[in-house]
């Protein structure tokens, strides 16, 4: 099990940060992606692997309209 | 060069000798010379005042420092800024609040004389080195609220006013004929004059006057002009229009002043428009103390739009329309009346459609000068295909994301022509996209479900995706009649005339009815009826067939009327068909007062002054539960329709609509992400600190004459670093910057937060006054909250029932559906209750939403008006405090 957004989420070998991405239908251009309150660069996304316990953090910058 | 721009609707402005002959009709009924001034810090120090006529009280309003008058109670002068005014107010929406304030009494309606339209630019604005700072806020008492409602709008207006020598403009009185008021920033001169034969819709009128005051063609971008148009006259939901010059597109562009009718205010007081004339514009007009920092600032924001918006947002290409989709893959894109998040058809209207297809590209589309974002798309060459335009090409300004929402998903359209073409007419006729919308998909889904028929709109028909109804709608308020002008007023107005009007005949009372015909009136002539206006392909996405909606019946009953022969070529049409039928006689004229006591179910005519759509089917009331089915669903909070976002699934956001001083927009709060998606505020604590800090942080923009767009819809590289990414520090920092840049002083988090801490809470201390402002007014529709039909929860059962179990510890195995939604909605109303005694806490008020008496002292407005507002509400909650140091205010 891993943390995503504080929730918790089913951990499976091999998950990336783009394939959790991709799950979860996180479409929006400008996130920001930490594992363990460290900056994933958007260029290291698909080669990024996710570890068990980890805890990620997707945060979408959108502040609306 | 833009290319292939044919917009061909000049035709109908004129010839320049045409509106040279319409300017010799003015009657010039009063003149003012003022003196000019040196703009010093942002700011001139002084406010224009003009009464278009009428009687009133102004005995508690600012004295005139200067003014002259002019027939029929005409006044132009000027009013001074004190200090004080300045450091409470700061300016924009503050100033706006301020002389609004002062120009009105607690019972004062929308249409009453002394209802004030204020607009300020703010301290900032006309700074054009940095993006989106030729910001205007605009306040009037609204005619849809009864409250004081706050719009903001860009176009040239603003900055013109600010350097033509004011720091905002009160527009108050009514006159007796159409007026217009020309303002000349160059030769210090201000003008009311009689304005008979120009047009009232706003694509032609402000193209008018713009010829019309402008020296020569190179003069034109330094004219702008205020307007409405013709269906803010017959609704509650009229904009205004401000308009600037597009010198690559050689046409007029209007930005709307869009929420709470504040459009019909205007024409209600026959002001047909302002026009402004400023030449000389600069970068430091604004007298800067340090334009450095100004400067440095905004090569940092422009560098990040050049490098970052493609890959970000996209704003240069489509604006705020890039969110379309994303709010659909998100679930949160408003879809037949907020009962659902996406739709299959979402692709059509995608933002990429509107790029490839309409939108011209690779145009600085920014609405004041040195806006690098240049958000303001417009689609060129549009042909019309209803309405008074019909077949000319003409230039729509838009869509934003708004419009796509509320002309578009919210009432099932999903073919951008009719989007644009609702979008075009919103904007000439004076109406705003937003409410007209919304009000538009309240008014579908009651008729999908039953509340009300064919028989009670001639025949339009008000299913799901009928572009055509949308646009028909907007007809029918220039017209002044039909179903129209019920919709028109706003869903509050909706609820009251459908509740009185649209309910079932009774059995008992049938014979009120037998052996009477319901007479058609001759129709003089067929409408144009367009043909596959719907089609709704649903088949791959089961949830959106509404079950409670059965369009094989209702095409059954049209048939069965005459209304199903309207002389189409295809019968299988049903769209707007102008059929309408006498009164019966012997059924009894009642008044207003007597609708309360008049009887379920039987038949009556009203006097009703609200109900000029004299279509002659009897009024029948509906039941009390029928009434109460139709609330749930009414999406507006204070008179104020919703704006386009989906809120059931984030309760900071039912908040952050709820909770808002105007009514249910989104400017003050957009939480959504935050709170859904990222989870970073899971507490009612957090979520409360969020309902302070960004409503705070907001309401600055419009004090200080600032666009809300550069803050957050670009965003630095290094923002992934900061400790609080969400608030954007390294723009926020430059905020600092350009505000000490014009104003000389530093300002930090808490010296911003509490400048806007100080309108904020003067503007609810406004609404109490006007007998808002309470616990009560802040509970929204429950729709807002969450599933109330088997089709919305339905849609998302899955969710929902995991939901239950993991928040509820309810195990909802062999519970129906209904019982399922009252397991639920019961658990988020006390969600939102105990958010709604939170954010109260955090911010000063009693549990009732009263500020504190201790809250206006700490923010330094504890001035009378305030504390005598509170006080008895205070004193009724049992929160008036005792002690030696507040018995000066038990008297004040």
């Amino acid at each position: 099990m891993i943390k995503l957004n504080n929730r918790d989420y089913p951990y499976r070998e091999g998950l990336t940060v783009r394939s959790l991405m991709d799950e979860n239908g996180f479409v929006f251009q400008d996130i920001v992606v930490k594992i363990n309150g460290k900056v994933v660069r958007d260029e290291a996304w698909s080669s990024t692997v996710i570890h068990d316990e980890d805890d990620v953090q997707m945060i979408h910058i959108f502040g609306g309209g | 060069m833009v290319e292939c721009v044919h917009n061909n609707y000049r035709h109908h402005i004129g010839s320049h000798e045409e509106i040279m002959a319409m300017q010799a009709k003015h009657k010039v009924l009063a003149t003012y010379s003022y003196e000019p001034t040196t703009i010093e810090r942002g700011y001139n120090n002084r406010t224009l005042y003009i009464s278009v006529g009428g009687e009133f009280d102004t005995s508690a309003q600012d004295p005139l420092t200067a003014s002259v008058t002019g027939p029929n109670g005409i006044i132009i002068g000027e009013k001074a800024v004190s200090e004080d005014m300045k450091k409470k107010f700061v300016g924009g929406k503050g100033f706006d609040l301020y002389h609004l304030w002062k120009a009105v009494k607690a019972d004062t309606q929308w249409n009453d004389a002394c209802n004030d339209i204020v607009i300020s630019p703010g301290p900032l604005a006309g700074i054009t080195q940095y993006p989106g700072a030729g910001k205007s806020l605009v306040c009037c008492i609204s005619p849809t609220t009864h409250l004081p409602v706050d719009s903001n709008v860009g176009g040239y207006f603003g900055p013109f006013l600010k350097f033509a020598g004011f720091d905002a403009i009160e527009l108050q009185g009514k006159a007796e004929e159409e007026l217009i008021i020309v303002i000349d920033g160059n030769k210090h001169t201000i003008s009311v004059e009689t304005a008979p034969e120009e047009a009232f819709d706003s694509h032609i009128l402000g193209e008018q006057l713009t010829e019309m005051y402008a020296d020569n063609e190179e003069d034109k971008p330094n004219i702008s002009v205020i307007s409405s148009g013709r269906a803010a006259e017959n609704s509650y939901i009229g904009i205004l229009n401000f308009t600037f010059w597009d010198k690559r597109r050689n046409c007029l562009r209007l930005k709307q002043a869009g929420r709470g009718g504040i459009g019909t205010v205007f024409r209600h007081k026959r002001i047909k428009a302002v026009v402004i004339k400023y030449s000389g514009t600069h970068a430091n007009l604004n007298n800067p103390v340090k334009p450095g920092l100004i400067n440095a600032a905004g090569i940092r924001l422009h560098k990040e739009m050049s490098l970052l918006d493609d890959r970000q947002n996209g704003m240069r290409h489509i604006g705020t329309a890039n969110i379309i989709e994303v709010m659909d893959k998100y679930d949160l894109l408003p879809t037949h009346n907020y009962q659902y998040g996406m739709h299959p058809e979402t692709p059509k209207i995608a933002s990429k459609v509107f790029i490839e297809k309409y939108i011209t590209q690779n145009v600085p589309d920014g609405c004041w000068y040195g806006c690098s974002m240049s958000c303001a798309k417009a689609a060129d060459n549009f042909e019309l295909r209803t309405g008074a335009y019909k077949g000319h090409k003409v230039c729509v300004d838009g869509p934003e994301y708004e419009n796509a929402g509320g002309l578009g998903s919210n009432v099932g359209v999903f073919d951008p022509r009719w989007i644009l073409e609702a979008n075009f007419y919103c904007d000439t006729y004076g109406l705003d996209t937003i409410s007209m919308g919304t009000m538009t998909a309240f008014a579908m889904e009651c008729f999908q479900r039953g509340l009300y028929t064919l028989d009670d709109t001639e025949g339009l028909d008000m299913r799901w995706g009928n572009g055509y109804t949308l646009n028909e709608l907007m007809h029918q308020m220039v017209a002044g009649d039909g179903f129209g002008m019920i919709v028109g007023k706003g869903i509050r107005h909706q609820k009251r005339i459908f509740a009185e009007r649209f309910g079932k005949v009774a059995p008992e009372y049938e014979y009120m009815l037998q052996g009477k015909t319901w007479n058609a009136i001759p129709v003089p002539e067929e409408k144009v009826v367009l043909t596959n206006v719907i089609n709704p392909d649903l088949d791959d996405c089961k949830y959106l067939k509404d079950e409670n909606y059965d369009d094989k019946a209702i095409m059954e009953s049209i048939k069965g009327t005459p209304l199903s022969n309207p002389g189409a070529a295809n019968d299988s049409a049903f769209v707007a068909h102008p059929q309408r039928w006498e009164k019966i006689e012997g059924i009894p004229t009642i008044s207003r007062e007597e609708i309360a006591d008049w009887p379920v179910g039987k038949p009556y005519y009203s006097t009703d002054p609200d109900c000029e759509y004299t279509n002659g089917r009897p009024w029948v009331k509906m039941t009390q539960e029928q009434v109460d089915y139709m609330n749930k669903f009414a999406m507006e909070n204070k008179g104020l329709e919703y704006s386009e976002y989906l809120m059931k699934e984030s309760l900071a956001q039912q908040g952050g609509y709820a909770l808002c001083n105007k009514g249910a927009q989104h400017d003050e709060a957009w939480l959504i992400f935050m709170d859904m998606v990222n989870n970073q505020i899971p507490t009612f604590e957090d979520k409360a600190e969020a309902l302070h800090y960004f409503p705070m942080f907001r309401t600055w923009f419009g004090l200080l004459g600032l666009c809300k767009l550069p803050w957050n819809d670009v965003t630095p590289l290094d923002n992934k670093y900061e400790a609080e990414p969400a608030k954007i520090p390294g723009h926020v920092r430059n905020y600092f910057d350009i505000y000490e840049g014009v104003l000389g002083e530093r300002l930090d988090e808490a010296s911003m937060v509490q400048q806007s801490e100080r309108v904020y809470t003067f503007q609810r201390c406004f609404i109490l006054r006007m007998g808002s402002g309470q616990r009560a007014n802040d509970f929204p529709p429950v729709r807002s909250l969450g599933p109330i039909t088997k089709e919305e929860y339905l849609s998302r059962e899955e969710r929902y029932d995991k939901q239950i179990l993991d928040k509820q510890g309810i195990d909802v195995s062999g519970k129906s559906v209904e019982e399922k939604i009252q397991i639920i909605m019961d658990y988020r109303i006390d969600q939102f209750e105990q958010l709604v005694d939170a954010v109260y806490l955090r911010r000063g008020w009693t549990p009732n939403g009263t500020v504190k008496l201790e809250k206006l002292i700490e923010l330094g407005m504890d001035i009378p008006e305030l504390v005598q507002t509170v006080r008895p509400y205070l004193k009724a909650e049992g929160y008036w405090p005792t002690g030696e140091e507040y018995a000066k205010y038990e008297n004040m």
